[in-house]
């Protein structure tokens, strides 16, 4: 187990190795936002959306703003090029895994627009319970956001 | 590779500023490119050379992925810090291809290795690398210049094996390549592979005389646990790392007895047991084997077995010394003053005419290997100018050219007079004899005969 070799494989795009180290790692050291983070996007790229949706229920539960402030640059997040699929066929998406796996990766870069999807996908299954609270979180922080805004 | 400082950090936590300028300075002033990586591989430190070879100022690069500034291909296949994470052992002469600065392609040679804290987890990595751009681009015009992957050749002895290799590329039958030390013996075997059906599958090569007879087995065949003391774990041996591809067997004459049977048997069945194991194996592997030793007394004396010669030498190679194929000398010549002027980033083309006159005049029992030793030395002692003088070229080496000076004191001075023009007009028309005929104004024969009267009849 190495958090290094997950690092690694994240940077160059070998999503089911690196979910391999950074699962080992949060086991490790389940306080490990940094490896929470990139673990739910390995998930959501293996098509463990379960999994994926429970790690990301953690992490915004402990703290939201560690995803929704990610620097795309800096942080090399691979976000922006796995949604960019979704933009030129967003009427053809029909399946609850994928209104999942955009609600869970739009939080990356756009609250709003994740909420949106897992709306979308709680009108597919209304008794999910992980995704209405994470849509309760998600408005928790766009009207925190909207009053400091004013 | 790793300096012991970046790895002793946690060891003088108290003098770390001083340590880090330490090191800072050490490493900014070596040729060789340095970076440094965090675990997440943001670059923690790039050195003057790395500046320099990639076009990057420091600043720019510090805090930047290591795959954003290098843009290499192995970023997302090989990471070389990623192999030494999985292998636990250090890289060296790594190549890859990496971007500069100004988005240019560039062949680099690195080393990498993993720095650990004092639990021992790995916390970042480290780099050095050398832009090997250009000698890349010699190497590849080399190749196009020369006849044969890479092999210089011009000599009609030397063409007929070329056209022999490309003859056999269709042939999976054994190659038995002899001829003395230094004549290029390795460089044939690798041009039958690289033309032959299996170039892309495995090529192993194993030098026979270096190994002890228990050690030579375990090396060629494998050994499983327990075969002998120092057998602490199962090993595969190169047979089975070559199967489907080539092995060459450098030396093979030098091989115990016992081990020419086991060969023999791999050769003729493609069979074979690990040392220390019952369990037989069975491999697809062309072998071409080497020697530099005479076959025909080894034969008599009974140093190696006849029946394994004749299924060795199903397609005999052999390679002839530099002294028979003496027109050979001057592009080769010409191909090392190219090669170390890359090398040692001086402008030495040329080579002064006294000093060809004594290379065509030595008999190079060394060959083509000792011909690159002396041009070596001299190149490096030439300092000044762009022609390589004779007085450069090794003192022993002037010494076995005595012969040379006393023969031609043994001949009159036309003869001395006539053999020098000979000798500048074949260099001025890199021996293309037809050439030097017409300049002479004789016919082919006569200039056969003048060549051969002077010791130059090289073919």
């Amino acid at each position: 187990m190495s958090e290094m070799l997950g690092n690694q494989y994240f940077l160059g795009r070998k999503y089911s190795l690196a979910m391999a180290e950074l699962e080992d790692v949060v086991a490790q050291d389940p306080g490990n936002k940094v490896a929470m983070k990139k673990l739910i996007i390995c998930y959501t790229q293996v098509g463990n959306i379960d999994a994926a949706l429970k790690t990301f229920h953690n992490l915004i539960s402990e703290d939201i703003e560690f995803i929704i402030n990610t620097d795309v640059v800096s942080d090399d997040c691979p976000c922006p090029e796995l949604v960019v699929k979704e933009d030129d066929h967003v009427e053809t998406l029909t399946s609850l895994k994928e209104f999942l796996m955009f609600g869970i990766l739009w939080l990356f870069c756009n609250p709003e627009k994740s909420k949106m999807y897992l709306e979308k996908a709680l009108e597919i299954n209304p008794n999910l319970s992980l995704v209405k609270s994470s849509i309760s979180l998600i408005n928790a922080y766009i009207e925190k956001h909207n009053t400091h805004a004013n | 590779m790793v300096p012991f400082f970046l790895l002793k950090h946690s060891e003088c936590k108290d003098k770390m500023s001083i340590s880090d300028k330490f090191k800072d300075h050490i490493l900014d002033s070596i040729a060789e490119g340095v970076f440094t990586v965090d675990k997440n591989f943001r670059i923690n430190f790039f050195n003057k050379a790395a500046e320099k070879i990639t076009g990057y100022d420091r600043d720019e690069a510090l805090g930047k992925f290591c795959k954003h500034i290098f843009r290499s291909d192995n970023c997302y296949t090989d990471c070389p810090i990623a192999l030494v994470l999985k292998s636990q052992k250090n890289i060296y002469d790594f190549d890859s291809k990496v971007r500069n600065a100004h988005d240019c392609p560039m062949q680099i040679k690195l080393n990498a290795a993993v720095l650990y804290n004092e639990d021992q987890e790995p916390t970042g990595g480290i780099v050095s690398f050398r832009d090997m751009t250009e000698l890349e681009k010699f190497r590849e015009s080399f190749e196009k210049s020369t006849q044969f992957h890479g092999i210089l050749g011009q000599s009609k002895i030397m063409q007929e094996i070329f056209e022999l290799i490309s003859e056999i590329s269709d042939s999976d039958a054994p190659v038995l390549i002899s001829g003395e030390s230094g004549t290029g013996k390795e460089l044939i075997a690798n041009a039958i592979q690289q033309t032959s059906s299996r170039h892309d599958k495995p090529f192993i090569k194993i030098n026979c005389s270096v190994f002890p007879q228990n050690l030579l087995a375990s090396e060629l065949f494998g050994h499983v646990k327990g075969a002998f003391t120092d057998a602490i774990k199962d090993r595969v041996g190169r047979f089975e790392i070559a199967d489907g591809g080539t092995i060459f067997l450098d030396e093979v004459a030098e091989m115990p007895l016992q081990m020419q049977i086991q060969l023999l048997r791999v050769i003729q069945e493609g069979t074979f047991e690990r040392v220390g194991e019952s369990v037989t194996k069975k491999v697809d592997v062309r072998v071409i084997a080497a020697t530099n030793i005479n076959i025909q007394k080894a034969l008599d004396d009974g140093k190696f077995r006849e029946d394994l010669f004749f299924r060795l030498s199903v397609i005999p190679i052999e390679m002839p010394p530099l002294r028979v194929r003496k027109n050979d000398i001057p592009p080769l010549v010409k191909h090392f003053l190219s090669k170390y002027s890359m090398l040692y980033k001086k402008d030495i083309t040329e080579i002064e005419a006294k000093a060809i006159d004594r290379l065509m005049n030595y008999d190079w029992p060394g060959n083509v290997r000792e011909l690159e030793n002396v041009i070596e030395y001299a190149f490096v002692r030439t300092s000044k100018g762009s022609i390589l003088e004779s007085t450069k070229l090794p003192s022993n080496f002037k010494e076995s050219s005595i012969e040379y000076k006393y023969n031609l004191r043994a001949h009159s001075s036309d003869d001395i007079s006539e053999r020098t023009h000979l000798l500048k007009t074949l260099e001025k028309h890199h021996w293309n004899k037809r050439k030097v005929a017409t300049e002479l104004k004789i016919g082919r024969t006569t200039l056969w005969r003048r060549m051969k009267k002077h010791g130059l009849d090289v073919e």
